[in-house]
């Protein structure tokens, strides 16, 4: 049974220095046409209603919608209503408290705000386009309307700024109470702005960086469950865990991805394809050894592992026996304990060095 | 159809580097009708993917095309091709003896280089007529003129003679294969004295056995013959006998004056050494051809399976690729770091990475090849010598050496006048002792300087290219052993010395030579999960160190549904980069460390 979905809103104001998510520029496109080709292909998969435990909207940004482009998507959503976590991400200057009540009015009760950074000029040379005033707006907003759940991005490591900038970001961050944290290091990638520039992001100082937000962190009372991912206790992002224990769930929107009877498939990254009704996607079987891969490299991931026998019922081998001679090589770094396997949590941050020791 | 050798023409090309040798030998092809113009692959003599990759021929090939003249004639042409790098000086004075004729190649851009000269004279000292042929004129800085004064100052050509020709458009390759029938001489072998032919190649098969490319000088041959090979008077029953058009054509009978190939079940490959002669066994000659000298290897370096378990499919490939390669030779050795694998000789550099590449591709192996060695010779002091082609085996102990000595050779640059002061500076860099120079003509010298075989064979001709900005040229000759003043320099990974990364150094370059390999190294070898010091130690003494920190982050930041097959496909990459890696204790160490130890530049 298939328990979350996702939903891709690409549609940006303006489109930010680092971004490789599938995007478009908004004003260019109808998005009341886009919202109702996202609600034939939600209609599509037939999920049976109550189904679903979470659904997630990311973009994109998913508040470039206006009120009346989301009742509609909102009010197809209706039906799977209640689950056990509704996210929308949003974009702290659209954001209105309108928009605000209409999700608190349908059920949305998560929001994941990006904030980034809070020095304006940083936020600038990002091409964001808010301002930490926008920040402490939303978020009050957010508090009046009754959210409860509320989480806030951030990027360190960004051109220009140091350890100590990511620390007055937790600050920040803390002082408007969030219930969850998710701390992203600068990420190169090729299609970005970034990228075309050559902009270089040194390790050991990403390393220096991180090591310094998880210790404040944590003594503020943040856990780290994933790599990039803290909370208050309990206040894990569950859809997201689906992803991390490797779990199937639906995906809807252009660019968007999903994993659907042991298939990944992408849809089409072409916003007129997808608005003319069609979404050719690519499409992967994934078979044992691969999912073995996912697997392992999805849930190791979790500070906390995964448990041995979800790997036994899935591969119907015993972990431990199956991986003896690497687990012995790994001298430590891969922890069984209590039936569970994690990296050693100093290990995290290089998690990658010991999972190809795994495969 | 048979041709008397009136009608037979075999001839070679020979040319320098780049200067088009494959595109004219593909244009010959193409107009003789040997191959149709859709079928032609370009460069189609180079058969191996390799040469293609590279643009330079490595194994020589024989291809046999009708041509029908002007004056109404068929003539059979075998056009012979050689290769055209520093490191195959000897498969092209295989291939030369095979011939009465040399096309000698020019690109009319840069004129005549090194090579031009180098293998012009060969082809002059084997006997053989050149017919100078000016490529490239389609190309604006093409100078046919000064190439003809060029050519009449160096090999002294008849300026008449040269054919304007452009491989790539075609234009006068028609005249140039008339020139061949008219100017090129037709072999003059006896048909009716006893069977004598030169092997100048050969290639294993594994229907027909090893099957020999052969020129027939004397006599014929027909399949049921038994022939004789004279270095060691095996005996063995002909089965086939044919010629390539290229395509493979079989024939009754080949006689003197013609070139084709020759199946005889020969099984066990070290039967055969290319540049034997054969003869008939019950009719055989008393002299076997001259001229051929043994190859030997140059350089040594140590092929090691990456799995161990495949040590029986190298041998079983070294020996296959070993029929086709006279030059290729090896024999099992142990390393500790590395197990089993084989001490491999090499004619260079250049060989020796065709050699890895057509195991790894031909043969599917993982390869950790070793940092190459020349062979170095040791006196010690009980007077006892000894030669060592493994740096790991020079001994440890210096107290029982009285003295070290190794290989030297003549070293001919040429190049235009403006690069001469970076050349020099790079043959000094590189022990070059200064012997002479002298002008070509107003633009262009000949240097030439006794310099160490060790420092050649490595990264000389790169360096050369690189501070002559590829107009120079280079050719050497193999002298005799010198003492020289040299020692082991061991890598110690983690505290442990690996034997595979050992090497002998020049003493008084030590420190610099010391310091750039370890920094090397630490640039080659990737972060790991702890810090790894690399020392470079020589007589029991650390005279150099570098530390590779350890791996701070190694995570993908973001990790959402979107993001997962492309993490798993670059896992699976670095999942494979990984398998490719030798471990040394706990430090992973790649491939390429073993090579870039070599190729280090000491100098900045």
């Amino acid at each position: 049974m298939i328990e979350s979905l996702y939903i891709h809103i690409p549609f940006c104001d303006h489109i930010c220095a680092y971004c490789d998510f599938p995007k478009v520029f908004s004003h260019y496109f109808d998005k009341s046409l886009y919202v109702k080709r996202l609600i034939e292909e939600i209609e599509s998969f037939s999920i049976p209603e109550k189904s679903l435990r979470t659904i997630y909207v990311g973009g994109g940004t998913p508040t470039s919608l206006s009120v009346d482009e989301w009742k509609p998507l909102l009010s197809c959503l209706s039906r799977f209503l209640p689950v056990e976590e509704f996210t929308i991400e949003a974009n702290p200057e659209s954001l209105t408290r309108d928009k605000i009540d209409l999700f608190r009015q349908y059920g949305v009760n998560r929001i994941s705000l990006g904030v980034q950074s809070c020095r304006e000029d940083v936020l600038s040379a990002m091409g964001r386009k808010h301002t930490t005033e926008d920040v402490v707006r939303a978020v009050k907003d957010l508090h009046e309307a009754g959210f409860e759940t509320i989480s806030l991005d951030f990027i360190y490591g960004y051109p220009g700024t140091t350890k100590a900038d990511s620390l007055k970001d937790i600050d920040f961050a803390l002082s408007l109470a969030p219930s969850h944290l998710s701390f992203y290091s600068l990420q190169i990638e090729e299609n970005t702005l970034l990228g075309k520039k050559g902009t270089f992001v040194d390790d050991d100082s990403l390393a220096e960086t991180y090591e310094a937000i998880l210790a404040r962190l944590e003594k503020d009372g943040f856990h780290r469950y994933e790599v990039s991912n803290f909370c208050r206790p309990g206040k894990e992002s569950r859809h997201n865990l689906t992803y991390w224990h490797d779990q199937e769930y639906y995906g809807c929107g252009m660019g968007a991805s999903g994993f659907v009877s042991s298939v990944r498939y992408q849809n089409t990254r072409s916003i007129s394809e997808y608005l003319k009704g069609r979404n050719v996607r690519t499409k992967e079987k994934v078979l044992r050894e691969d999912r073995k891969t996912e697997f392992l490299m999805l849930n190791l991931r979790l500070e906390n592992g995964f448990a041995l026998k979800d790997y036994e019922d899935l591969f119907h081998e015993d972990f431990q026996k199956a991986h003896e001679k690497a687990i012995q090589r790994l001298d430590g770094a891969l922890c069984i304990k209590d039936g569970r396997a994690f990296i050693r949590k100093d290990l995290l941050y290089i998690m990658d060095s010991v999972l190809l020791e795994l495969l | 159809m048979n041709f008397d050798q009136d009608h037979i023409r075999n001839f070679c090309v020979v040319a320098h580097i780049d200067h088009g040798k494959s595109t004219l030998c593909d244009r010959i092809l193409e107009k003789t009708g040997a191959v149709e113009i859709r079928n032609l692959q370009p460069q189609l003599l180079d058969d191996m993917s390799i040469e293609r990759e590279r643009g330079i021929t490595i194994k020589l090939n024989a291809v046999n095309v009708t041509y029908k003249a002007k004056n109404g004639e068929t003539y059979l042409f075998n056009l012979i091709d050689t290769p055209g790098h520093v490191d195959f000086t000897y498969e092209v004075s295989r291939s030369l003896s095979a011939c009465e004729g040399a096309i000698l190649l020019v690109d009319a851009t840069q004129g005549v280089q090194a090579q031009t000269l180098a293998n012009g004279y060969l082809a002059i000292d084997n006997g053989l007529k050149l017919l100078p042929v000016i490529n490239k004129v389609d190309l604006p800085s093409a100078d046919f003129e000064n190439c003809q004064l060029e050519l009449i100052d160096t090999l002294n050509i008849d300026p008449d003679l040269c054919l304007k020709v452009s491989a790539k458009t075609g234009v006068g390759v028609e005249e140039l294969l008339e020139k061949i029938v008219e100017y090129l001489p037709a072999p003059h072998g006896d048909v009716n004295k006893n069977f004598k032919a030169l092997i100048f190649d050969s290639k294993f098969d594994s229907y027909r056995g090893v099957v020999v490319m052969i020129r027939v000088f004397d006599g014929s041959i027909r399949v049921g013959d038994k022939i004789r090979l004279m270095s060691n008077n095996a005996v063995f029953q002909v089965t086939e006998l044919g010629i390539r058009t290229p395509e493979e054509k079989k024939v009754d009978s080949l006689s003197a004056g013609e070139v084709g190939y020759l199946a005889a079940s020969i099984k066990n490959i070290k039967d055969v050494s290319v540049g034997d002669t054969i003869t008939r066994d019950d009719a055989p000659i008393k002299e076997p051809l001259k001229g051929f000298r043994k190859t030997t290897p140059m350089v040594y370096a140590g092929l090691y399976p990456s799995e161990n378990q495949d040590f029986e499919n190298l041998h079983n490939a070294l020996d296959k690729l070993s029929l086709n390669d006279a030059a290729l030779v090896y024999e099992p050795e142990t390393s500790i770091a590395l197990g089993s694998g084989f001490r491999c000789g090499f004619l260079g550099l250049l060989h020796m990475e065709v050699i890895q590449e057509r195991l790894e591709d031909e043969y599917d192996l993982d390869l950790v090849c070793t940092a190459p060695s020349v062979v170095y010779e040791i006196c010690y002091t009980d007077g006892r010598v000894e030669r060592i082609q493994n740096p790991a085996d020079f001994p440890k102990d210096r107290t029982k050496i009285k003295s070290t000595s190794e290989p030297f050779a003549d070293v001919k640059v040429m190049a235009p006048k403006e690069f001469l002061g970076n050349i020099m500076t790079l043959c000094q860099n590189k022990r070059g002792e200064f012997k002479n120079m002298t002008y070509i003509d107003e633009t262009r010298v000949e240097l030439f300087y006794k310099m160490p075989l060790s420092e050649i064979v490595f990264d000389f001709f790169d360096r050369l290219k690189s501070v002559s900005q590829g107009y120079a040229s280079l050719d050497y000759e193999p002298l005799d052993y010198e003492i020289s003043d040299v020692d082991r320099m061991d890598i110690l990974l983690n505290g442990e010395r690996v034997d595979a990364l050992t090497t002998i150094i020049y003493r008084p370059f030590a420190y610099s030579r010391a310091r750039a390999v370890v920094d090397k190294l630490k640039e080659v070898i990737p972060r790991q999960q702890f810090e790894i010091p690399v020392q470079a130690m020589i007589g029991g003494k650390i005279i150099a160190r570098s530390d590779i920190k350890a791996v701070r982050k190694d995570v993908l930041a973001k990790c959402y549904g979107g993001d997962i097959s492309r993490k798993k496909k670059l896992l699976e990459k670095q999942k494979r980069g990984k398998k490719r890696m030798k471990e040394f204790g706990k430090v992973q160490v790649p491939q390429e460390a073993f090579i870039a130890m070599l190729t280090v530049d000491e100098g900045k």
